[in-house]
């Protein structure tokens, strides 16, 4: 039998399997397997796949040292987060300690010697020999003292005792730490002291004064927001917060007072007036002052109603402020890194008349970490960048190996002789200094190398933690101890046969274990132990290897013979009254949300807090308080151009009332940029008036809108 | 005779006053989630952040003016969840084991009427594939897949941690999770505590013994979505705006 179709029947079927299909499974099944299979092409990168375990490290971009626990994938750190019940950072990390593991692989990783004409960004690769090989061409034609400066970024590592051993070593050499710039004034009022580690007593004050610094936003360690605001809500301290913009800090603060910028060193004086005026000072801490007298002649001419215009502040809380900083048992006064010399010394001039050296909540003066790294052992070769004479050095050695504390480029610049002078930097990123021949050597990034890190500076005691290598370094980089004994080869130095990293780090463990000085804090137990309990110099290398840390015994009092002296800091700038004419004009200040880690390269990830949000602000944002705004017809999103004397650029401007009318403030920070690029920075200090101390003084300005 | 537990509804409570717009807790979902770095043509209107911090200002001139940082994500809506609502792909699913409502970018074809119908602004469109600075796909995590162009994403409470810690609490024989065992990275990474969370399920978890808490309101509560991101604040401007006028305020922040 034959079965024949007709045409109808073949059509019947064809729309009956077709309708029939519709009310199957078949073409969801179809839709979905299409948008997966189109979400699987080679080209999207696949997470690693392995063992995931766990591993301790101690974070050093910059020098909190916070506790790190890493999720690894082989030795792979793949996420990061803070050791809970760490003595420094409690369980916390920044933004940047959360991507610390992307650093290995960012896209500005310098991979081998570098060289840089000047003004060329063009990059000539050269071999580690060669580079040492010009350095030590450049010393030994070097022949005026003090000529070749090695600039540290992170002192107090072993890698520090062996660059001021070399320094040591050289007459033409001289070695200058980057030490916290709020505090390292106070060297310098303390002439015939040695020269100890520097910390502040936060936890133990009673009343912060702050001249704008970012203590709920990255000051100290990323724990010390949280143990502000449960002090706050615990009402038993007090923060009074002084800046010119309403920042995260100045709204967490008990009290804000928003003075002008650039107003910091009057209004200080201003407030010691009022102290001396008083007779609220300590009479125990004037009989340290060697120089009282001269001091209070100086100080007299600053009174509340003097400094009021300058200041944006009105007399009474001048004086209101002062009689509280005076009052407390144990306030300290505490400036941002930004500010000018003379503003340092004016707050730290407060916290000597009010005897808040030395003094539980004050400004702790540390006891050396023992072993050979410490501080005090080669006072006489450390010098302050401040005290460099302008356009002396022929070369600088640039320490970049850690990220951090860096000085501004333009302030290199002063320094460097005009012609045939050159920058030698250890970084891990490319890093160019137009202005000057400068040759690049790669640095190991965190996790890659041991390094050993001293702790933060808001605590009293002196610490110190160890940071591992998890990962090889990528061939032809070097650490900081490696790049210091190279150094010292390259220039015959006797310290150049000190050792390898690991010998020399495991020197100074020893030598910490012997001391039988402060506590462990180990990871493993979660808790501190006396270092005289402590079996055996292994155990705190165990310890401090698995992220864990080493604190001192909080050290005494100031010793009974110590004496300060006030006035040399204000002897070489003298500080006067502004004119009238001079308060009323519109300035532009540069400022960075995150200082700490302005000019050091961040993981892309970080563009999450300005291209994608805005968070903190892009690169060549200007804040501009409405009222100035209003005054150029600019809204938010124009663009406007800034002219100072030192030049014009154009920047975006924002308007917001969290600024001063009269004051445009233009970001610093890592932006994104048209490009997506994470490290272009902003040129608004070209066109700022620096002071001596590398930071940026209010400039007026001229402002105009830039019609499309 | 074995009874049966109520199911957990896992949510947050974000201590407004407490939070100081650092950013950690978006860089940390960004890493914990594998969210890739922007295409440099990016923008705050087209990049991915399943976590965003907005700044609320309470409108007065410098220098009274004060503000306060609110970080938005995903609000685990518990009624009438929009997004499932109008998804046609089965691609956001309400899971009622969690109280997660979970995005399933492999359903997902990228019609983004999910991305309309949340009022909050917490979802996301992959406008670029994404890529990883060379090396830097090492650093993965192996838990979360990666998402390619053409999907919406968003927040699902690191769902990927919830599963680990299941996995963990079955080969020890438990069927409980703590909440301690399961965090989001957003509120592990917080350095000042602003983000608590936990079971609102469990009458005696701290989330739940904080959302009742009188400081405590929920964004745009008069849409009736049940959100289970609660925040607290001591300021009567931050509830004023935050119940009602948020969505203006979000709205150039949001990628909807």
């Amino acid at each position: 039998m034959s079965i024949t179709l007709t045409r109808r029947e073949v059509l019947q079927f064809v729309g009956g399997a077709a309708l029939g299909a519709l009310f199957s499974p078949i073409p969801w099944k179809v839709l979905d397997d299409t948008a997966e299979w189109t979400q699987n092409w080679p080209w999207i990168p696949k997470a690693p796949t392995g063992n995931v375990s766990y591993m301790g490290a101690t974070c050093t971009l910059c020098q909190s040292a916070c506790g790190m626990r890493a999720r690894t994938i082989g030795r792979q750190p793949i996420s990061l987060a803070g050791i809970t019940g760490h003595p420094f950072n409690n369980g916390a990390l920044c933004t940047m300690g959360i991507l610390a593991h992307h650093l290995r692989y960012h896209p500005q990783r310098l991979k081998q010697p570098v060289k840089y004409a000047p003004g060329s960004a063009h990059a000539a690769q050269l071999s580690s020999t060669n580079a040492l090989d010009e350095i030590s061409r450049h010393i030994a034609s070097s022949a005026a003292a003090g000529s070749v400066a090695v600039i540290d970024s992170r002192p107090g590592r072993t890698a520090s005792s062996l660059l001021r051993s070399i320094c040591s070593s050289h007459e033409a050499m001289r070695y200058i730490p980057v030490s916290a710039p709020s505090l390292d004034v106070l060297h310098a009022m303390m002439p015939s002291a040695p020269l100890a580690p520097l910390g502040c007593d936060i936890d133990g004050a009673s009343l912060i004064l702050n001249f704008g610094a970012p203590l709920f936003d990255n000051w100290g360690t990323p724990s010390r927001a949280a143990a502000l605001l449960d002090r706050r809500g615990a009402k038993d301290q007090t923060i009074i917060h002084v800046e010119g913009i309403c920042s995260r800090s100045a709204e967490r603060s008990s009290e804000w007072i928003a003075a002008r910028p650039g107003s910091e060193a009057l209004l200080a004086l201003g407030i010691a007036n009022v102290i001396i005026g008083e007779k609220l000072c300590s009479p125990a801490a004037a009989r340290t002052i060697t120089d009282f007298a001269r001091f209070a002649d100086f100080v007299a001419a600053f009174t509340p109603d003097a400094v009021s215009k300058a200041a944006g502040v009105t007399p009474e809380t001048i004086k209101s402020t002062a009689r509280a900083f005076a009052s407390h048992r144990s306030a300290v006064a505490i400036i941002g890194s930004d500010a000018s010399l003379d503003a340092r010394s004016a707050v730290m001039a407060l916290n000597v008349l009010t005897g808040a050296i030395g003094r539980t909540g004050g400004i702790a003066l540390r006891s050396d970490i023992p072993g050979t790294a410490a501080l005090s052992a080669h006072t006489a070769f450390v010098a302050a960048i401040s005290s460099v004479p302008d356009h002396s050095l022929r070369v600088i050695i640039l320490d970049e190996s850690l990220s951090g504390c860096t000085l501004p480029d333009a302030l290199l610049e002063k320094k460097l002789v005009s012609q045939d002078s050159i920058i030698v930097s250890l970084s891990p990123f490319v890093t160019p200094r137009p202005f000057c021949t400068q040759s690049v050597l790669p640095a190991s990034v965190m996790f890659e190398t041991l390094t050993d890190v001293p702790g933060p500076i808001d605590r009293p005691a002196s610490s110190l933690a160890l940071a591992t290598a998890a990962l090889p370094a990528p061939e032809g980089t070097m650490d900081a101890v490696q790049f210091a004994l190279a150094l010292g080869t390259a220039i015959g130095s006797p310290a150049a046969a000190a050792g390898t990293t690991e010998e020399l780090i495991k020197q100074r463990i020893a030598a910490l274990h012997a001391s039988k000085r402060g506590s462990l804090f180990a990871p493993s137990t979660g808790a501190a132990t006396a270092m005289k309990s402590v079996a055996s110099a292994d155990d705190v290398w165990s310890a401090l290897t698995d992220g864990g840390c080493w604190i001192d015994d909080v050290p005494h009092g100031l010793d009974a013979s110590a004496k300060f002296s006030l006035m040399p800091l204000f002897s070489g700038t003298p500080i006067s009254l502004p004119k009238p004419r001079e308060v009323d004009q519109l300035v532009v200040l540069p400022f960075a949300e995150m200082k700490v880690y302005d000019g050091t390269a961040i993981s892309p990830l970080l563009s999450k807090v300005s291209q994608e949000s805005d968070l903190r602000p892009g690169l060549h944002q200007a804040y501009v308080n409405p009222a100035t705004a209003g005054g150029f017809a600019v809204a938010t999103g124009d663009t406007i151009s800034l002219t100072t004397e030192h030049g014009t650029m154009k920047v975006h401007a924002r308007v917001d009332v969290s600024v001063m009318p009269g004051v445009i403030f233009v970001s610093t920070a890592h932006g994104s940029g048209a490009g997506g690029s994470v490290q272009q920075t902003s040129d608004i200090r070209m066109l700022c008036d620096m002071n001596g101390s590398g930071s940026f003084n209010p400039t007026p300005v001229s402002i105009q809108k830039v019609l499309a | 005779m074995e009874t049966k537990q109520t199911p957990p509804r896992y949510g947050m409570v974000i201590d407004v006053d407490r939070c100081t717009g650092c950013g950690n807790c978006m860089i940390a979902c960004a890493v914990e989630n594998n969210v890739p770095p922007p295409n440099e043509k990016a923008t705050e209107r087209t990049g991915a952040a399943w976590m965003r911090i907005a700044r609320l200002d309470n409108g007065l001139p410098f220098p009274e003016h004060r503000s306060v940082f609110i970080p938005v994500s995903c609000q685990q809506c518990d009624h009438h969840t929009p997004c499932v609502s109008v998804c046609p792909q089965n691609a956001v699913e309400y899971d009622t084991e969690s109280g997660i409502v979970a995005q399933i970018p492999v359903r997902c074809f990228g019609c983004r009427y999910c991305m309309t119908a949340c009022p909050y602004h917490a979802r996301f469109y992959n406008w670029w594939d994404p890529e990883w600075p060379e090396g830097m796909e090492k650093t993965l995590n192996p838990d979360v897949s990666t998402r390619m162009r053409g999907v919406v994403e968003k927040c699902n409470f690191c769902h990927g941690r919830l599963q680990l810690a299941r996995a963990k609490a079955a080969a020890e024989g438990r069927r409980e999770i703590a909440d301690s065992e399961y965090q989001p990275a957003c509120g592990d990474s917080c350095p000042t505590k602003a983000i608590r969370f936990g079971n609102l399920a469990d009458p005696a978890s701290e989330v739940s013994v904080l959302a009742k808490d009188k400081r405590s309101f929920r964004m745009l509560e008069e849409l009736g979505t049940e959100p289970k991101v609660y925040f607290m604040s001591e300021q009567a401007w931050v509830h004023t705006i935050m119940k009602k006028n948020i969505s203006t305020e979000l709205k150039g922040h949001g990628n909807g």
